[in-house]
């Protein structure tokens, strides 16, 4: 329906993309899960949407999603992440404050 | 069968405090067969089990008990590194320990409510409510570090969380 050129480098470049970002996922979601705090939450979420694009970009080769709709949701990721991670600063601040206060 | 288990006993005394995945890669087993024999093993008293911050471990049925927490926290690469500077230089403010072992003030007091609630280390405060870290027993942590090396997978989270603490600190 959406005619994607099948590409071997593109092909490659996302399933590489897919594994790293799963990578990078599974060790922020351990290090929240020992943290436990509101930053390393944030910081874990930004992760996931990275992880997201990959899945994103592969279903739009294989048909599921078109790629008007596709490029949507990879810029929605974008303002996402940075909204996430934003956060995540902001927050770690203000734990490092309730940290410093109990010392 | 027993076969099996007295390679799993004698790797256990050999590693004491091991993780379940770490013994079932080093001996080649399969998870089922891996948590079977654990299972009989510490059933019948030849292992001990213990679950310290969500990862178990097993030990020699003899370790006592501060040695089964202590190993467990020297498997953690920056708890690991707190000990060998407190090792090095003696009773020290956190601050100092923080700055030589490269880690923020986060990091630093999340292994030292581990290693306090475990009596590895001892916060002293003095009339100026300063905090000076002290080991509470040096002969007996330098014994536990020599045993043990953190896995591969431990040292990635623990810097993981030591990048994200630094790049948050500020």
């Amino acid at each position: 329906m959406f005619p994607v050129p099948n590409h071997p480098v593109l092909d490659g470049l996302l399933a590489v993309g897919l594994l790293a970002s799963g990578a990078v996922l599974a060790l922020s979601l351990v290090a929240f899960w020992r943290r436990r705090t509101r930053s390393f939450l944030l910081v874990a979420a930004a992760f996931a949407t990275l992880c997201a694009q990959s899945v994103v970009a592969i279903l739009m080769l294989d048909g599921v999603l078109s790629d008007p709709v596709h490029h949507l949701i990879e810029h929605a990721f974008v303002v996402a992440q940075s909204v996430l991670v934003l956060a995540a600063v902001y927050y770690a601040r203000t734990v490092e404050r309730a940290t410093e206060g109990a010392e | 069968m027993t076969e099996q288990r007295a390679r799993i006993e004698s790797y256990v005394a050999a590693h004491p405090g091991v993780h379940f995945s770490a013994l079932r890669d080093a001996l080649d087993l399969a998870t089922g067969q891996t948590q079977y024999h654990l299972h009989r093993l510490v059933r019948r008293g030849d292992l001990h089990r213990d679950e310290f911050y969500g990862r178990t471990h097993y030990y020699p049925p003899d370790c006592p008990s501060w040695d089964r927490a202590a190993l467990a926290l020297a498997r953690r690469e920056t708890a690991r590194d707190v000990l060998v500077y407190l090792l090095e230089h003696g009773p020290s403010p956190p601050g100092d320990v923080a700055a030589g072992v490269a880690v923020a003030r986060s990091t630093l007091e999340h292994h030292l409510d581990h290693l306090v609630a475990h009596d590895v280390v001892r916060k002293d405060r003095d009339g100026r409510n300063r905090v000076t870290l002290e080991l509470l027993h040096p002969v007996e942590t330098r014994r536990v570090l020599r045993s043990v090396d953190p896995s591969l997978a431990d040292r990635f989270v623990d810097r993981f969380v030591r990048l994200v603490d630094t790049a948050f600190e500020g």
